[in-house]
């Protein structure tokens, strides 16, 4: 293990060109940038990332990231708003996050209509504006899974409902729900997450869950019905249990589902 | 056009009158949030169960902390108040919820306090100070799409020094008189040019956006510049004259510069 290196900026331009111009076709991954003074540099904080590690998961990936950095004493406070060094995790295990097909090409992901980062499953969007950087990591590969596995990795689940799944596959579900502070951060609609949607037996999310024109999907629950009943419910300090308990008939194809 | 808001959900306003918010620095690590509550300042919460129980949700970015204050009628700060798990160390969001078998029976509006402006007491500014190591540059302006309010950064060493001489820099006429001018522009060019808001459908916006373009239509000669239909301006030109024209007026009604040469006394 060598100790972990950021891009900067001229380097995260040149890994965005990659992914522009050559990622598609399979060509190799420039993690020389990685080692290259005139692109990168050493991290303020004493890292070492493991480079034949292979994450089977989400969760594998959150876990391992949580522990590498707590190990070096870099806190939340601190990485979450380095969007470089977020976009060099990702170039380190690239071949993870965006793994070559049998033809030999990548499916690189891109936001076409965003200007200000096409690539934000790689490079973390920076908030469009001024002053200090503050990055919507929602959609970002390695940031996301970080911050919902840093947030319940007190519980016994650690989220598994949320980080499930392969570390280059991001639904739309998983977006909308990571990207809601009110919805990572509580246990009880997590756990109310998992009661509905998890299949204990398999390990992985019930078929159909996000499915939008199926009642009761997993984004009607944490977008519509969530943001109806915080005007008169308190989430946070109600059990999984009485919120299941109280749901509207909408959720009964899931109940019963899971009865079954 | 003037915006109502009509409650139908029973639930009551907890009134700013009743808050008293104020963040702490510590010698070291997180700051502190502390909060006093005086529910007498508002009759309506009377109504209130005493075994009610109250929370202090604090919140900065994609960050949340929640402090159980215990009991309605005696609410009282848990003994660790530190925004330890908050992605912020100089600023926090927070709101108070009341709330009894989950159902939530009184909730305030989001406030914000900052360690340059670390109490709630006078918050009706379209923009708040906080401070911050940022180099050599004496002070620079923060906002973008998912800030609570948009801040004026001034530089640590500057803010600190503005402290120990006795004149806080936010509060100084001729640091502020030299830099309100750019803030205003900068502000107007988030708002019009880089985020393209209609100010005309932005003006009855009620968060910080629609006051900002509030007051800088309050100043202005014409009337602001609209998007057409694709959301783009005919001219940007046109636009950053208006922008100008305003900083303009708001520095002229201000006497700005004139203020300035009274502070070289009459040399």
């Amino acid at each position: 293990m060598s100790r972990f290196r950021i891009l900067n900026d001229k380097g995260v331009d040149a890994f965005r060109n990659y992914l522009k111009d050559s990622a598609p076709s399979g060509e190799p991954i420039p993690r020389h940038l990685l080692n290259d003074d005139s692109f990168s540099k050493p991290f303020n904080h004493i890292i070492y990332l493991e480079f034949a590690r292979e994450f089977n998961s989400k969760l594998e990936l959150g876990s391992y990231l949580c522990e590498t950095f707590d190990s070096a004493n870099l806190s939340r406070q601190v990485s979450i708003r380095n969007r470089n060094f977020w976009a060099s995790i990702v170039l380190f295990y690239f071949d993870q996050f965006c793994p070559v097909s049998d033809d030999g090409t990548r499916d690189v992901k891109m936001e076409a209509e965003d200007k200000v980062e096409r690539y934000p499953k790689y490079i973390p969007r920076l908030n469009s504006g001024f002053g200090e950087e503050s990055l919507r990591g929602r959609r970002h590969l390695a940031l996301t899974p970080y911050l919902i596995y840093d947030y319940n990795k007190d519980t016994t689940h650690k989220a598994d409902v949320l980080l499930s799944g392969k570390i280059y596959s991001f639904g739309d579900d998983v977006e909308q729900t990571a990207g809601r502070i009110e919805v990572i951060s509580n246990r009880n609609l997590i756990g109310l997450i998992r009661m509905l949607y998890w299949d204990d037996k398999n390990e992985r999310l019930l078929r159909g869950y996000s499915t939008k024109s199926r009642p009761g999907n997993l984004n009607r629950l944490v977008a519509d019905l969530r943001n109806q009943m915080k005007l008169t419910t308190d989430w946070y300090s109600t059990s999984s249990q009485e919120i299941y308990d109280a749901l509207p008939h909408e959720y009964n194809f899931w109940k019963d589902k899971k009865a079954h | 056009m003037t915006t109502r808001n009509f409650n139908y959900t029973g639930r009551i306003l907890i009134p700013q009158e009743c808050i008293d918010g104020r963040i702490s620095k510590m010698a070291s690590g997180a700051p502190t949030l502390e909060i006093e509550l005086d529910w007498t300042k508002s009759s309506k919460l009377e109504k209130i169960p005493d075994d009610a129980n109250v929370y202090v949700d604090a919140s900065q970015d994609m960050s949340f902390m929640r402090f159980d204050y215990g009991q309605f009628y005696n609410p009282v700060a848990p003994s660790d108040i530190r925004l330890s798990d908050l992605d912020s160390y100089t600023s926090a969001n927070f709101v108070i919820r009341v709330a009894k078998n989950g159902v939530l029976l009184a909730v305030s509006k989001k406030h914000t306090v900052t360690l340059a402006l670390p109490d709630t007491k006078s918050r009706r500014s379209l923009i708040i100070p906080d401070y911050r190591d940022i180099g050599e540059r004496p002070w620079m302006l923060e906002v973008h799409e998912t800030i609570e309010y948009p801040k004026i950064i001034f530089n640590e060493k500057w803010w600190n020094k503005g402290l120990e001489a006795g004149y806080p820099v936010h509060e100084e006429m001729f640091a502020m008189g030299t830099i309100m001018p750019s803030v205003f522009e900068g502000m107007l060019n988030w708002l019009l040019i880089h985020q393209k808001y209609n100010a005309h459908q932005w003006h009855d916006d009620p968060t910080w956006k629609g006051a900002w373009i509030r007051f800088a239509k309050n100043l202005a000669d014409t009337p602001a510049p609209e998007t057409d239909e694709e959301g783009e301006y005919e001219s940007i030109d046109m636009v950053s004259n208006w922008i100008a024209s305003v900083v303009a007026n708001f520095s002229e009604k201000r006497s700005l510069t004139s203020n300035l040469m009274r502070e070289y006394g009459d040399a």
